[in-house]
Order: C-alpha cells, then structure tokens, then sequence
C-alpha cells in the first residue's frame, strides 16, 4: 500500500513531496478523538498540481496543515526531497519553508491590517535575509507586477484593496521566497464569481512560469477540472480515490465520488437532477464505524463494506480506489452537454 | 405572468441607506413580476443588491435604517408600501417568510429548536401547544428531518450545518406561506447538502404551489432550480428571461462574463480552456457613472455606453435585456419597451 503514486508520463521522475501514512487526530471533551486523518498517503511530483476535493471535515485542510509542517502528525511520515520533515526541529523546518508556502482561504484576515502591502510581501525576504534591503525593494515590486498589482499599490493598506487585489497580495507573498510547493486552500472561495477568475488564470499562469508544484485544496469541482493533473477525493480522513482527473471526473469508480459530483449543479438547465440526491450527513470523526466510512450511506453496501475498512487498490484503468465494490459497480455514464 | 394581477409584482424599486435616504442607493429601480408554483433566481455578486431586494419586499430593514421606494410593491393583492408594521408583521408567515443564509447565526443559540419553529405558528394562529407540536413534528417529518421527536429537543449547537438549514426551512414553512425568499440559502453548506435542499424546495413547491425567490451567486444553482432568473449588477437588473433562454442566449455583457468565468466542466472539451476572466471588479456605489454600471469591464461596449442607461430590449416575449449593443446582434432592428 506504500508505492507512491505516480502520475503517467512523469514516472520517472521522484516525488518532490511525499506523504506516507499519516494519521492526525485531535483531543476531543474526555477520552473522545477527533480522527482528522487516518493513514493518508500520497506524493506530489515535480510541477505536478494535485487536487484534494472533498466536503467539510473530510480532513484535507488538515493534509495541507500536515505537508507544510504547520502541524504535526501522530504518526507518518512526510518526505521532501527524501528528508522527513516531521522529525525536523523548529529551526530546521524553518529552513524548509522556503521550500514550501501557503496561499490561504480568507484574504481579510490572512493579512495583517496595519501593514503595508509592501511591508507584507517583503517579510519572507527579510525573515530569511534574502539580498539587501535594496534588493527587496525592487524584487518586492517585481512580485507585485507579476501577480497583476500596480507599483502605487505597495504603499496601500489592505482595507484599501478589493478582495481578489488582497488574494493577489497573498500570492505575491506565497511566491517572495520561490517555493517549489505551493499549498493553495481554497485559494477563491472567498473571492466573487466574476473576480474567481482571474485570480484562477493567475495561479495556473505563475504556477506554469516558475515550474511549481501545487496542491490545491477545494471543494469546487469546477475550478479542480480546470487547473489539476490529478485530483484526491477525501471522505472521513481517507482518500477513497485517486487518480488522473480525467480518470476521476469521468470514470469515478468510488460511490462517494458519483455521489459528489452528482451533486454539483452543473450550469447548463438541460443536465438538470432527475433522481433524489445522495441523503444522509458523514458520520461524526470522533466516532468513526469499523468499516467503510461512506457504507452508512452507500446505496451499494454490503456486510463486508460495514465490517472491514477498504484499503486504496489500483483498478484496470489505473486509478486508486478504496472500495470493496469497485469492479462490481455499474460504469458511469458519462455526462456530456447535449 | 397573468396580465391582470401578478401574484408579485415589484416596480422600480429604489433602495437607500443614510440618513433622509440621502445616502447611496443600494437598489436602484428593480422591476419584476412572480407568479405562484414558480421560482424566480435572482442572481448576483456581493453588493449587487439583491439582499436587500429581498429584505425590502420582507419589509425587514431596521426601522429607519434604510428609506425604500417603488412605484409599485403588490403581493398577492396588498399594496406593501401602505401596510403598516403590525400589518407586515402578520404577513410574515402565512404570506411571506424568509430563509436565510446562515443558519448558526440566524438560529437562537439558547431555545431549542422545536421552540423556534413553532413560535411562528403560536403567533399567527390560534392554536393549542398540543396542535403546534403536531404541526411541528409534520413540518419536520415534510422535510425529512431523521427522528423528529428527539431532534425538537435540541439546540442549535449540537445539528450539523444542513440539518440547521433544514431547521430554518421549517421555521419558513410552518404557516405554508405563499411566497418564500430564499437568501443563498445553500452557500454555507457541502454540495451534497445543498443537493438534499434543493431538491427539497422543489418537492415542497411542487406539493404547495409556493412561489419562491433565490437569492444567488451560483450560475450551477439557478440552472438546477430556476424558472426564471433576473441577473443582477450594481442595484439594477440587467438581464431578465426564463433559465433555458438566459444560458442559451445570454444577452447582457455581464451575464456573458458571469458564464464565461462558471466552469461548465460536465463538458470535457471545455477543462483544458481558461476560464474567461471579467476585468476589473465591481465598482463602489460611489463610483457610478452616467451611463451602464458594468461599462467599464464589458467586452462589448462602446464609448456611448458609458454615457447613457439603456433602455430595455426585447429578446423574446419573455427576456428583456438592458444592454442594446447586444440586443443589437441578437435581433434583427429592435423593438423598444420601456
């Protein structure tokens, strides 16, 4: 279950980070745990952007928490470049950070309100001591024209700037030390449809320029099937699927993944829903049930699927899946605009 | 539409906030109508104003917060302007009720949920405690709140996000309104749960012939639900038609954008393409000119568009835009309305 997970075309080439195994659980009121993640593995190759879709305490924050080393596993291991961070002390992660950066979900409060735009694109270089002041200066302003700001805008606060101005203050800050990984957690969900764009076009853009690597963590499936080699599907601290997006978005083996992209409404009146969707809520994480996370609510599940947990196996047509019942599902048919 | 009397029927409705109604207008002329069993999307992006259509109709402003005008305002026969509070207020349920979108903010944290549902219901009809509770638990069992009688007993706390939601629907329908306004009611919640709710108020529609209005953002939301959809820009419709002829025939630079910027990755030819992005962002209030408020960013418009408000334009009996550049293209010489 250990092999990492290679994309096609790029097996050759190592992982840049890698994920094995790792388990996060939080205290929870007395002896109760919340089981945040329960043995994730999975690696990110070099300018390799992976998706991590799932609903709301399926656990993928906390992944990207976890790979950034802004938290601690209970146990696992996080690889970049082949050293385990999670073993790493405060000051030797420290300098792995300029490895790794976040761009975060709230561009309000993400940025200090008494600073400058300037000041705050400029506090990676200063903190790691990048060329001199000078220097900074001019790469401070090079970072704001390439993330679509104008020179003027540096001497502004952020209460000054639109949301989506702010979200590109965050990028410019995430790239200031030029990372190799890039954790983007639901980089535009705060921003509006109109602005949602352009902030998306920007990150694929950077992202291809600078050669970077990116896991992006979202719940809109939409804007995954656009930026995305390959997506993770996370359900109850698990990834039930994984594989190229294509393979996930059009041939989704796991019933979790049909119930879920079933439920996305599609913005076209003609693929209107004609059946009931998928009923029920995922089970509280504190009190996780023996087998399969989903099987509570599984039209499919048998007494296997509520006794034993499904482990990720590679299927035919090489996506990874964690279900019992895989090969015996009926195919998706494959939605396509009329 | 019925000619004679629309069962609501909205007139150059004008909204300002500050004191005298001297301040910004925030609606600035909105006109529809709505007949019973239909839902009408009002879509839109932050502060397009269309919360605050909503809250107007409700007549919920914060007393001399917000000076509202129309030329008309007429709902199932009352002429709302002219009622007075306590006439409002004994409306509100049996006529009209609204949903919000936050439940955990709109729900009382210190009385059970049961409570709160009745409370409507005890109000405007004179019913035994025995008789609420049996209504109660119907309105739960109708919108299939698993285990109704125990799920009264709760709080707020201690439901998850869609069965709040759920909560704050049956609080709307317990006097079986004839209008419900829906303000985003699904934004806060997981795909999967907003499917379960949507599907729900189709249902319930269905059984009650309940006209409802839908506040949203999402294009996927409206091409699920609507019948109709009134896009909204800056205080103003700019594009009104029923959902097929919006998506098949956008004819409103702004609704174009809007589309263009929404994913429609059902499609598989369409992920390797950019989202179209819309420049710019939505201008202040302060900052409108003469002419059309989405000028500046529009693909289409010419030097005469910032000058002068368009007036509306035919595009079939039933969609109106107000933009005559494209109006132009799409019909052959055009048939002004006012």
């Amino acid at each position: 279950m250990s092999t990492p997970l290679q994309t096609p075309g790029r097996q050759n080439a190592p992982p840049l980070i890698e994920a094995r195994h790792l388990v996060r659980h939080f205290q929870g009121h007395g002896e109760r745990k919340v089981h945040a993640l329960n043995g994730v593995s999975l690696s990110l190759a070099h300018r390799e952007t992976l998706a991590l879709v799932g609903e709301s305490g399926c656990g993928k924050s906390t992944l990207g928490r976890l790979m950034l080393g802004l938290d601690r596993p209970n146990s696992g291991q996080i690889l970049l470049n082949g050293e385990d961070i999670t073993q790493l002390s405060a000051a030797q992660l420290r300098a792995c950070r300029t490895q790794m950066q976040m761009i975060f979900q709230d561009p309000v409060t993400s940025l200090d309100p008494r600073w400058k735009i300037a000041s705050i694109v400029r506090e990676p270089l200063d903190n790691f001591a990048i060329g001199q002041a000078a220097d900074r200066q001019q790469k401070v302003l090079d970072l704001l024209q390439r993330v679509g700001l104008r020179p003027d805008h540096a001497q502004r606060y952020p209460h000054e700037l639109s949301g989506g101005q702010r979200q590109r203050v965050g990028i410019a800050r995430a790239l200031a030390l030029s990372p190799q990984v890039l954790v983007a957690d639901e980089p535009v969900s705060a921003l509006d449809v109109s602005v949602r764009a352009q902030v998306i076009n920007l990150l694929c853009d950077l992202r291809d320029e600078m050669g970077l690597s990116m896991l992006f963590i979202s719940h809109d499936i939409g804007l995954v099937a656009h930026i995305s080699d390959r997506v993770a599907v996370m359900y109850l601290g698990q990834i039930v699927e994984i594989g190229t997006t294509a393979q996930v978005l059009d041939e989704p083996a796991h019933p979790y993944t049909r119930a879920l992209l079933n439920a996305v409404p599609q913005a076209n009146p003609q693929m209107r829903r004609k059946q009931s969707p998928l009923e029920g809520d995922p089970p509280n994480p504190s009190e996780l049930p023996p087998g399969c996370g989903f099987a509570g609510r599984c039209p499919m599940a048998t007494d296997v699927c509520r006794q034993t947990r499904p482990e990720l196996r590679t299927l035919g047509k090489g996506s990874r899946v964690a279900c019992h019942l895989a090969e015996s599902l009926a195919p998706v048919t494959v939605q396509t605009t009329p | 539409m019925t000619e004679s009397t629309p069962f609501l029927s909205v007139r150059n409705l004008q909204v300002g906030f500050g004191s005298g109604g001297s301040g910004l207008k925030t609606v600035r002329g909105v006109s529809f109508d709505l007949a019973p069993g239909k839902t009408l999307c009002i879509v839109g992006e932050s502060g397009s104003g269309k919360s605050v259509t909503a809250i107007s109709i409700m007549g919920l402003h914060a007393p001399g917060t917000a000076t509202v005008t129309a030329d008309r305002l007429m709902l199932d026969g009352h002429d709302l302007l002219q009622c007075d509070e306590r006439t409002l207020a004994s409306m509100r349920g049996p006529l009209m009720s609204m949903i919000f979108q936050d439940p955990m903010s709109s729900l009382n944290p210190v009385l059970t949920v049961g409570y709160q549902i009745q409370e409507a219901l005890r109000l405007h009809e004179k019913v035994s405690r025995k008789a609420a509770y049996a209504r109660v638990l119907e309105v739960m069992r109708l919108i299939r709140i698993p285990d109704p009688e125990a799920r009264m007993q709760a709080y707020p706390h201690q439901l998850s996000g869609g069965m709040r939601q759920r909560i704050m629907i049956a609080m709307a329908l317990i006097c079986r309104p004839k209008l419900l306004i829906a303000d985003e009611p699904t934004t806060a919640l997981d795909v999967t749960v907003q499917a379960q709710i949507l599907w729900l108020l189709s249902e319930l529609q269905r059984e009650f012939g309940t006209a409802i209005i839908f506040i949203t953002h999402d294009l996927g939301v409206v091409a699920e639900i609507g019948d109709e959809a009134a896009v909204m820009y800056a205080g103003k419709i700019v594009e009104h038609a029923p959902v097929s002829e919006l998506f098949g025939q956008p004819a409103h630079g702004y609704t174009q954008g809007l589309l263009g910027a929404t994913s429609n990755w059902g499609a598989k030819e369409q992920r390797a393409h950019r989202l179209t992005e819309i420049p710019g962002h939505v201008p202040p209030l302060s900052e409108l000119g003469q002419g059309c408020a989405f000028a500046p960013r529009c693909a289409h418009a010419i030097p005469a568009c910032t000058q002068r408000i368009p007036d509306w334009q035919q595009i079939s009996a039933t969609h109106i835009t107000a933009c005559d550049q494209l109006a132009g293209q799409l019909i052959s010489p055009s048939a002004d309305r006012t």
